[in-house]
C-alpha cells in the first residue's frame, strides 16, 4: 500500500500529557495488549540513562514504556523468537536488522507488528553522563528528560529548568550521538509497519506524527481508534513539509559525517586504507563479542569466519575479514560491533565502508525491505555478460 | 632477484580445466607462476577462498569457468559473475586492489585462450608488483 | 540369454544409444568406421540455437561412454556381413589396423611431432595439415592416434618409422593387419548417420574450382578454436579476413536436379549459426544469408532467427551462379524474390549451406539386413507415424541422420527410442551388479606418492627424481616412487602392491589429468581394497611440465608444489560410497494424447506397472481432428487401437476425468495426488513421465474471428473426416496466433499439418481451388514432398508479410492479401477460410509446472535438462516430458519422444534401484541455521526444509554435487564430499607453505 500519514495521541488525558508526543505509542501499545504472544519495548529502569527490555502483559506495563531514552542503546532484534506472534518498537537500526533476519529466515514478517520510532540518533550513556557532568555540573539523577529536537540536545532537569548545546557544538567536542548514529541516513523506519515521531507536529500540542506503512499497520491503527485508545487526526500539508524538512535536514547532516568518517576512509589511497584497517584491527584479543553482539549474524561457533588455524598468522584475521565479506552485503550499522568492544576498535565504521561502498555499486541498501534479494542471491545473469 | 608473483587460479571440472588440460597437449607455454584449484562448478568458489588466498600470500587470484550457457550446473557460472563482482567491491575497499582477481570464461576448446589468459593476467600481476596486504612481511 | 547390442555408428545417435543401453546393462558393441566416436557433433564448433560449445557438452559424453565396461568400442571398423540367427544376428566384423597398440599408447603426441608426411583431413583443406599419424580431433576418443596407410611413408615405401623410433612406449607397431572377426548380438541399432554434401555437381557455384567457395562444414571448422586456424576465419586465396560473406541455402536439397527433393533440416539453423558466429569473431563482417524459406522449426529456433535478423542481411532468392571477380572476390546474380530485381553483388567468400546425404554405406547395410531404404538413400522406418524407428526386422532399428537430415535433439530421442524398444524385446538384461566399495583403512594418513615420468612427456622437463625425494619429506607420506608409466599395467601394478605392503590408506598419483585418468587409478585403488576417493591427483603433465617445458628448475618447483598441495588434500580424504535409492516399480503418465499412450505402452512392455492420468473423459488427444497422414495412418483409428492396447493391458490403469493436484516425493518415490471421478487417488510411483500436449492458440491473437465460413483447423479437420466439406474455394492462412507478438516462436508443426489438410482435401476435390497464405512454408525434411505434391496438384501459394495480415471479409467471403512475392495485393474468394493455428502450452502443462517446480522456457513448454542431448530429462530427475508439452510437434515425432521417455524412465527405474553420484552437499544440522540462504541457490531443487522446520536437508538424489549452496552457506553447515571446505582450504595452504620462489 502507500503509505498514509496521521497525527495522532492517546485518548487518556493523563498519557496525553505525560507521554512523549502526545502519548500516542503508550497508548498504541495498551490496544494491541492481549493480540500478541510478544510485546517488546524499552523502559526506564532508574535514570534517563538506563533501561531495559520489558515485555508488555498488560496495560500497566505500557504505561512503564512511556517516554523517550536517546541514551539507552539496546539493540531489540535479538528478543524476537520464531513462531511467536511479536510487537516490538524499535528505531530505525533495530528494524533493518529485523528485516534482514525475515530474509534470513530468522524472523517472519506475517508474525511481527514492527512499531518504528524516527531516530536522530542515540548517545553513549557512559560519555553523556560524563559531558552533562563536565559542562553542565549535572548529575544523571538531576535528569528527567532529555531530547534531540531542533539541532540540538536537550536535558530537562528535576527543577524543570533546561540545558542545552546544539548538536554540532557537542559533537566536535567529541561527545554527542554515537559515531555510528551520526552518518546513520536511515532516520524515518520505512521499512516498520508504522513509524512515530515528533517531526511535523506543532508545537506544544502534544501529538504524534504517524506514518502508516502496511495493511497490517494500518489495521491496528484503526483498531486502536475504534476502541477509543488513541485519537487520530490528518496533519496539515505544511507539517507534512515541515516534517519532510527535517527528515532532509537530519540526513543532510549524516551526509556530512558520512564524508568525514566514511569518505575519509574511501578517498584514502588503496594502500594507506589497507594499513589502517591493518592497524586499526591489529589490537583484537579475539574475544568475538563483536560476532555476538552483530544483530544480523546468527551463525553457530563453527562458521566460516571462525576457520581460522591456531598457527595462523596473517595480516588480517581470517575472523575479520570474512567478517567484513559476509557483512558487506548485511550491515545494517547499528554501532553494536564498536560499543561492545574491549579494546575500542571502531568496527562500525569498517563494516559501514564495505557495506556502503557496495551500496554505491549495486543500489542494494540491507536492511530496507524484504522484497529486496542481494544481489548474490540473485539468480539472473547481470548486465555486461 | 626480480619480482615473482604468486598466482591462484580456481577452475572448474567441466569447461576451464578441459581448457587447462587442453593447452597442455597443445604445449602452450605459459608463465610458471600459476597453482591451480579444481572445484566441480565456478558456483563452488566460495569468496572466503579468495580472500584466504590473499590474506596467505597470493598476489592475484584468478577464477574460471564455463562461458555463459555452457554450465555443466545449468547456470552456477551466473552466480559466480555476481560473487566476482562482489568480490572485487571487497579488494577495492579492502585496498587489495580489484585488479589482482580476474575472472575468465573458457570452453574446454580454448587452450589457446587459456594460456593467453594466465600469460596476460600474470603479466598484469607482475607489474602490478606484491599484494600491499603481504607489507613488510615479503 | 542376456541381451546384446551392435550400435553401427558412433556418432551422437549411436552414442546416445551406446550409453543408454549400458546403462540398464546391455552389453554394447559400439561399431565405428573412423578412427574415433564423436561423428559430426565433435566436428563442429558451436551448436544452435544456444551456442553451446559442441566439444564441451560432447566430451564429458564420450568419456563416458569411454569408460562405461558395458561398452566396447570398435573403431576403424566396417561391417561386411550379416546373417539372422537364432538370438539376432551373426555380424562379420572387418577391422582395419591402427597401427598403433591401444594398451600401450599414453597419447602423449611424441609421434606426431616426428612424423615427417603432413596431410589434409576432411573438411580442413587447405589449411589443416596434421600428420600420417594423427587424431581426426584433438579430443578423439580413443585417445590414440592412428596411422593414415596410404599416407605413412614406412607403409608404403618401407622408410622413416621415426614415429615407432621416437615412441618411449614402443606402442607404434607396422605388423599390424586387418581382422575379420565374428559377432554374434540379440539387436542392432543402425546409426551411421550423414554426411555433408559436397556441393562439386552444382558447376554454377564454383565449388572446387573457386578458392574462397567453401561449404558450411568447412566453416564449422574454421570457426572452431580446436580448428586448424585455431578459429580465424580466413580466405583460402590469400589468407586475409574475409569482410564481406555470403551464405547460399539450400545447395543440394529441395533440388530435383540433383535428386534430392528432400529439405535438409538443418541447414537454415546451421547457417544462421555459423554466420552469427563470424559476426561475433568479426563484427566489422557483412553478412548475407539467401533463403528459400527460413525454416526455423523447432524450439528455440525462430526466436534464434529472429534476433539474427539485427545483424545478419537476409535475402529471399537462390542466386542463380556465382562468378570469380577481380582476382578471388566472388560476383553472385541472383533474384531478389521480394523486390523482384535482378542483382549483382560482390562477396569476399560464399559459404554453402549444403544437405545432409545418406553415408556410402546406407545401401550395403540395408541389403546386408533386408531393410527398406527410401528414394534418397535414407534408411526407411517401417512406418513414418506410428513406428518411426522400426524397420521391417523386429531386432533392427533406424535412428537420427541415417534415416534422413535430424538435429541433434531429434537424433537423440530416437535413440534412446530404439534403446527402449531393445529392453522391452525378448531376452534378460544381465541386473546391474551392485558394487560395494571398500571402505577406508586405518585411522591416521598414510600415503603414498607415485610420480610419473609419462615417458619423457614429464621426465625430461622436470627433475622427477627430486620430486619423489621431496615427497617422500611431507607430512604422512610413507612411502614415494618414481615410474616411467604409472597408468601402464605396471604401474598399476606398482601401486596396488604398494597399497597392500606399505598399508597405504591414501594415494597421490602426479601425473596427467583427472578428467582423463581418475577412473584408471581409482579401479587400481579398488582392486587392492581401498576406497576410489582416497586417491587424489596432481596435474603435472597438462599443468606444468608440457606448459613450462623451457623452464627446468620453475617446472621442477611447480610440480612439488603440485605434489605439496595434493599431499595436504590427501591427509582428508574420506571415503565416499555409492548412493542407493529403491525406486517404486510404478511409473506414471499424465497426458492420454498419442505421446502418453505410446509411453505408457512402452513402459508396460518394459515390465513396469503404469498409471495413466487424463484430464479429459476420453483418451486420445486430437486425434479425432487429424486428418489421414500419408503414409496412409489414420490417426483417429491409430489412437483407438492403442486405447485398446491399453485396457488389454494388466499393467496399465488408465485414469480419466482426473488431475494430478499435489505431488510429494522424488525420483524413486513419488506420491502424487490425483483426483478422479472416485474422489482422491494417491499414486506412488517411481518416475513420471509428462505427457500434457498442447493447446491451440486464439484466433484473436491474429485479429480474426470465425464463423460458419472462417473455420478453425480443427473444425476443417472434423470437416473432412466426416465428409461434410460441400465447397469449391478454400483458403488457408497459416501461422494464425504464431509468430507474432504474442506467441514468437513458431510452432513447427502447422505448416506440415496445414499441408496435410491441402492433401487430402484435394485427394477428396481434385478440382477444388486452394490458396495458401503463408509466410514461410516449413515443410522440413520429407515434408517437403508434401509440398511439392499439393503445388503440382495446383494448391496456389501466396506470400504475405506479418505487418500486413490477410483480411478476411466474412459477408462478401473473400481475403485480401498482399503478396509480397509479386508486390500486389489479391483479392481471393472462398467458401471456407481456415485459420491454421500455432500451438501453446495446455492447461495441464500451466498446472504441472507449478506442482512439480519445474521450469520452462519463455514460450511456456517445459525446459528440458538439455536442449541438445538430454531433451526428454528434466531439472528434476526422475521426470521426465515428451511430446508437444516439451515443444509443439507432429505426431511421428511426438511418438518417438515418447517411447524415448520411456526408455529414460526404464533406465532410472531398471534394477530397482537408482544410483546417485557419491559426490554431493550434506548439511550439519548442529550448524544449519535454516537461513535459507542456499535453498533458492540450488539449480536442482535438491535443498528442502525440514519438517521440523529448524535446519535444511539435502535431497541426496537430486543433489549433482555442483557445490554452489556450500559457497552461500555463512554457517559452514554444508559439506561437499570431495571438495570439503577443509580440504580445499588445505590444499590452499598449502600452495604457499612452500618457497614458491
Amino acid at each position: 500500500m502507500n503509505s498514509k500519514s496521521f497525527w495522532g495521541w492517546s485518548s487518556t488525558e493523563a498519557l496525553r500529557e505525560g507521554g512523549e508526543s502526545g502519548g500516542f505509542v503508550t497508548s498504541f501499545l495498551e490496544s494491541i495488549v492481549g493480540k500478541y504472544d510478544n510485546i517488546l519495548a524499552v523502559r526506564k529502569t532508574g535514570t534517563v540513562f538506563e533501561g531495559a527490555v520489558m515485555s508488555i502483559d498488560s496495560k500497566e506495563d505500557a504505561i512503564k514504556t512511556q517516554g523517550a531514552l536517546h541514551a539507552v542503546c539496546m539493540e531489540l532484534s535479538h528478543y524476537i523468537k520464531k513462531g511467536e506472534r511479536t510487537a516490538i518498537v524499535l528505531k530505525p537500526c533495530d528494524a533493518r536488522a529485523v528485516i534482514e533476519n525475515m530474509k534470513r529466515n530468522h524472523v517472519e514478517r506475517e508474525n511481527v507488528l514492527l512499531i518504528g520510532l524516527n531516530c536522530g540518533g542515540t548517545l553513549p550513556p557512559v560519555d553523556t553522563m560524563r559531558f552533562i557532568d563536565n559542562y553542565f555540573e549535572l548529575a544523571p539523577e538531576d535528569i528527567v528528560k532529555e531530547e534531540i529536537a531542533k539541532g540540538k540536545i536537550i536535558f530537562k532537569t528535576t527543577s524543570g529548568k533546561e540545558f542545552w548545546k546544539t548538536i554540532d557544538e557537542i559533537e566536535e567536542e567529541g561527545f554527542g550521538r554515537r559515531e555510528n548514529c551520526r552518518y546513520c541516513d536511515v532516520k524515518i523506519p520505512s521499512m516498520c509497519d508504522i513509524a512515530c515521531g515528533n517531526w511535523g507536529t506543532p508545537a506544544g500540542k502534544n501529538i504524534t506524527f504517524v506514518e502508516v506503512f502496511t495493511e497490517n499497520g494500518n489495521n491496528a491503527l484503526e483498531q486502536a481508534v475504534r476502541e477509543g485508545f488513541i485519537n487520530v487526526g490528518e496533519p496539515s500539508e505544511k507539517m507534512i513539509a515541515v516534517r519532510s524538512k527535517i527528515n532532509g535536514i537530519m540526513k543532510k547532516m549524516a551526509g556530512g559525517w558520512n564524508k568525514r568518517i566514511i569518505g575519509r576512509l574511501r578517498n584514502m589511497p588503496n594502500e594507506e586504507r589497507l594499513a589502517y584497517i591493518k592497524n586499526v584491527l591489529s589490537p583484537c584479543i579475539a574475544c568475538y563479542a563483536c560476532r555476538k553482539a552483530c544483530p544480523v549474524c546468527k551463525c553457530g561457533d563453527d562458521c566460516k569466519c571462525m576457520q581460522m588455524d591456531p598457527d595462523d598468522s596473517l595480516p588480517i584475521s581470517i575472523f575479520h575479514s570474512i567478517r567484513l565479506l559476509h557483512l558487506t552485503e548485511s550491515c545494517i550499522g547499528c554501532g553494536n560491533c564498536s560499543d561492545v568492544c574491549p579494546v575500542d576498535i571502531p568496527l562500525a565504521h569498517l563494516h559501514q565502508l564495505f557495506a556502503r561502498n557496495y551500496e554505491k555499486k549495486t543500489g542494494y541498501k540491507p536492511g530496507m525491505s524484504i522484497e529486496d534479494i542481494p544481489p548474490l542471491s540473485r539468480g539472473d545473469l547481470p548486465e555486461g555478460y | 632477484m626480480s619480482f615473482e608473483p604468486k598466482i591462484l587460479a580456481f577452475l572448474c571440472n567441466w569447461c576451464s580445466y578441459g581448457a587447462a588440460d587442453m593447452a597442455g597437449t597443445s604445449r602452450l607455454q605459459y608463465p610458471s607462476n600459476i597453482r591451480i584449484i579444481r572445484f566441480m562448478c565456478s558456483g563452488r568458489i566460495d569468496p572466503n577462498f579468495v580472500i584466504e588466498a590473499f590474506l596467505r600470500g597470493a598476489d592475484g587470484v584468478m577464477i574460471t569457468g564455463c562461458h555463459i550457457g555452457d554450465c555443466h550446473y545449468i547456470d552456477g557460472n551466473y552466480k559466480t559473475v555476481h560473487r566476482y563482482e562482489f568480490l572485487k567491491e571487497y579488494l577495492d575497499t579492502l585496498g587489495i586492489g580489484s585488479e589482482r582477481l580476474t575472472l575468465e570464461w573458457c570452453s574446454a576448446a580454448e587452450g589457446m585462450k587459456f594460456s593467453q589468459k594466465v600469460t596476460e593476467f600474470t603479466e598484469r600481476i607482475r607489474k602490478l608488483g606484491p599484494s600491499p596486504i603481504k607489507g613488510d612481511e615479503q | 540369454m542376456n541381451k546384446t547390442a551392435a550400435v553401427v555408428g558412433a556418432g551422437i545417435s549411436g552414442m546416445q544409444a551406446a550409453l543408454s543401453l549400458a546403462e540398464r546393462g546391455v552389453k554394447v558393441y559400439l561399431i565405428e568406421k573412423t578412427s574415433s566416436i564423436g561423428g559430426i557433433m565433435a566436428r563442429l564448433d558451436k551448436t544452435m540455437p544456444t551456442l553451446d560449445c559442441s566439444i564441451c557438452i560432447l566430451s564429458p559424453f564420450m568419456l563416458a561412454v569411454d569408460r562405461n565396461p558395458m561398452i566396447d568400442i570398435l573403431t576403424l571398423t566396417d561391417i561386411i556381413g550379416a546373417e539372422k540367427s537364432d538370438i539376432g544376428y551373426k555380424l562379420t566384423l572387418r577391422k582395419r589396423p591402427r597401427y598403433v597398440d591401444m594398451d600401450k599408447c599414453t597419447g602423449c603426441r611424441d609421434c606426431m611431432s616426428k612424423c615427417p608426411k603432413k596431410i589434409t583431413l576432411e573438411h580442413e583443406e587447405p589449411f589443416g595439415t596434421v600428420k600420417a599419424i594423427h587424431f581426426d580431433f584433438d579430443q578423439a576418443i580413443p585417445a590414440v592416434p592412428y596411422i593414415d596407410a596410404e599416407n605413412c611413408l614406412m607403409l608404403i615405401k618401407g622408410t622413416c618409422g621415426n614415429c615407432a623410433k621416437f615412441c618411449d612406449k614402443d606402442a607404434i607397431d607396422f605388423e599390424q593387419k586387418e581382422e575379420i572377426v565374428p559377432l554374434e548380438v540379440s539387436s542392432v541399432i543402425l546409426a551411421t548417420g550423414a554426411r555433408p554434401y559436397i556441393p562439386l555437381d552444382r558447376m554454377e557455384y564454383g565449388y572446387g574450382r573457386y578458392k574462397n567457395v567453401i561449404t558450411a562444414m568447412e566453416l564449422e571448422r574454421l570457426l572452431s578454436a580446436s580448428g586448424p586456424t585455431e578459429g580465424n576465419v580466413v580466405r583460402a586465396s590469400d589468407g586475409k579476413e574475409p569482410k564481406n560473406i555470403a551464405f547460399i541455402n539450400c545447395v543440394g536439397s529441395r533440388d530435383l536436379k540433383t535428386g534430392r527433393g528432400y529439405c535438409s533440416k538443418v541447414c537454415c539453423m546451421y547457417g544462421i549459426k555459423e554466420a552469427l558466429l563470424v559476426k561475433d569473431h568479426d563484427p566489422g563482417a557483412n553478412v548475407t544469408i539467401f533463403y528459400i524459406d527460413i525454416r526455423a522449426s523447432g524450439k528455440g529456433y525462430e526466436e534464434f532467427f529472429q534476433n539474427a535478423k539485427d545483424s545478419i542481411r537476409f535475402v529471399r532468392g537462390r542466386p542463380g551462379e556465382i562468378l570469380e571477380h577481380e582476382g578471388n572476390d566472388l560476383l553472385i546474380r541472383y533474384e531478389n524474390t521480394e523486390t523482384q530485381e535482378v542483382i549483382e553483388e560482390c562477396f569476399d567468400m560464399v559459404v554453402l549451406n549444403t544437405a545432409l546425404v545418406p553415408c556410402e554405406e546406407t545401401q550395403q547395410l540395408s541389403e546386408m539386413f533386408d531393410i527398406s531404404v527410401n528414394n534418397y538413400g535414407f534408411f526407411m522406418p517401417s512406418k513414418d507415424i506410428s513406428c518411426p524407428i522400426d524397420t521391417k526386422q523386429d531386432n533392427v532399428f533406424v535412428v537420427g541422420a541415417c534415416q534422413g537430415p535430424n538435429d541433434i535433439t531429434d537424433c537423440v530421442s530416437q535413440s534412446i527410442g530404439a534403446v527402449s524398444k531393445t529392453f522391452s524385446m525378448k531376452g534378460d538384461i544381465k541386473q546391474k551388479e551392485k558394487r560395494s566399495l571398500p571402505g577406508a583403512s586405518g585411522k591416521d594418513p598414510r600415503i603414498g606418492v607415485f610420480v610419473c615420468h609419462c615417458g619423457k612427456n614429464i621426465g625430461k622437463y622436470v627433475d622427477v627424481k627430486d620430486v619423489v625425494e621431496y615427497a617422500k619429506k611431507l607430512p604422512d607420506v610413507v612411502y614415494a616412487e618414481d615410474s616411467l608409466f604409472t597408468c601402464s599395467d605396471q604401474g598399476q601394478k606398482s601401486i596396488k602392491d604398494t597399497i597392500k605392503k606399505e598399508k597405504l590408506n591414501r594415494v597421490v598419483v602426479a601425473a596427467c589429468s583427472p578428467k582423463t585418468h581418475e577412473n584408471t587409478f581409482q579401479e587400481a585403488l579398488i582392486e587392492a581394497g581401498l576406497n576410489p576417493y582416497m586417491l587424489e591427483m596432481a596435474n603435472i603433465r597438462n599443468q606444468c611440465s608440457w606448459v613450462h617445458s623451457k623452464q627446468y628448475d620453475l617446472a621442477t618447483q611447480k610440480t612439488k608444489d603440485l605434489v605439496r598441495m595434493s599431499v595436504a588434500k590427501a591427509r582428508l580424504l574420506e571415503p565416499l560410497y555409492q548412493r542407493e535409492v529403491d525406486v517404486v516399480q510404478h511409473v506414471a503418465v499424465i497426458g492420454g494424447g498419442f505421446t502418453g499412450m505410446a509411453s505408457a505402452l512402452e513402459m508396460a512392455k518394459n515390465g513396469f506397472r503404469v498409471s495413466l492420468i487424463e484430464r479429459e473423459s476420453k483418451l486420445g488427444g486430437k486425434a479425432s481432428v487429424t486428418n489421414k497422414q500419408k503414409d496412409g495412418t489414420i490417426p483417429e483409428e491409430l489412437a483407438e487401437m492403442m486405447a485398446n492396447h491399453l485396457e488389454e493391458s494388466n499393467n496399465i490403469s488408465v485414469f480419466l476425468s482426473s488431475e494430478v493436484e499435489n505431488v510429494e516425493g522424488f525420483v524413486g518415490d513419488f506420491i502424487l495426488d490425483v483426483s478422479t471421478p472416485n474422489g482422491i487417488e494417491k499414486i506412488e510411483c517411481g518416475t513420471v513421465i509428462i505427457a500434457t500436449g498442447f493447446d491451440s492458440a486464439d484466433v484473436k491473437s491474429s485479429g480474426y474471428t470465425t464463423s460458419e465460413s472462417v473455420i478453425t483447423d480443427e473444425k476443417f479437420s472434423s470437416m473432412v473426416n466426416c465428409g461434410m466439406l460441400d465447397g469449391k474455394n478454400y483458403v488457408f492462412i497459416l501461422c494464425v496466433g504464431a509468430r507474432n507478438e504474442q506467441n514468437p516462436y513458431c510452432s513447427k508443426f502447422c505448416c506440415i499439418s496445414s499441408l496435410n489438410h491441402v492433401r487430402c482435401l484435394l485427394e477428396d476435390k481434385p478440382d477444388a481451388n486452394v490458396t495458401v497464405l503463408y509466410r514461410d512454408i516449413r515443410a522440413y525434411g520429407y515434408h517437403e514432398d508434401t509440398y511439392r505434391e499439393v503445388s503440382e496438384k495446383g494448391a496456389n501459394f501466396i506470400r504475405y508479410s506479418p505487418e500486413m495480415m490477410p483480411h478476411i471479409d466474412i459477408d462478401k467471403k473473400v481475403v485480401e492479401v498482399y503478396d509480397t512475392t509479386s508486390s500486389k495485393t489479391r483479392t481471393i474468394e472462398f467458401d471456407y477460410c481456415v485459420l491454421e493455428r500455432g500451438a501453446i502450452p495446455s492447461k495441464g502443462t500451466t498446472k504441472l509446472r507449478k506442482l512439480f517446480k519445474m521450469s520452462v522456457v519463455s514460450s511456456g513448454f517445459f525446459a528440458e535438462a538439455h536442449l541438445k542431448l538430454a531433451p526428454l530429462d528434466t531439472a528434476l530427475d526422475g521426470v521426465f516430458i515428451a511430446g508437444s508439452c516439451q515443444y509443439p510437434k507432429g505426431i511421428s515425432e511426438a511418438i518417438t519422444q515418447a517411447v524415448s521417455a520411456a526408455g529414460r524412465a526404464s533406465i532410472a527405474m531398471g534394477g530397482g534401484t537408482y544410483s546417485a553420484i557419491p559426490i554431493t552437499a550434506s548439511i550439519d544440522e548442529n550448524k544449519c541455521i535454516a537461513c535459507k540462504l542456499c535453498m533458492d541457490m540450488c539449480p536442482y531443487k535438491a535443498l528442502q526444509m525440514s519438517e521440523n522446520g529448524i535446519h535444511m536437508e539435502v535431497i541426496t538424489v537430486s543433489c549433482k554435487g555442483c557445490g554452489t549452496c556450500a559457497a552461500f552457506c555463512p554457517s559452514n553447515a554444508i559439506t561437499i564430499s570431495g571438495f570439503t571446505y577443509k580440504q580445499e582450504k588445505e590444499k590452499l595452504k598449502a600452495i604457499f607453505e612452500g618457497s614458491m620462489e
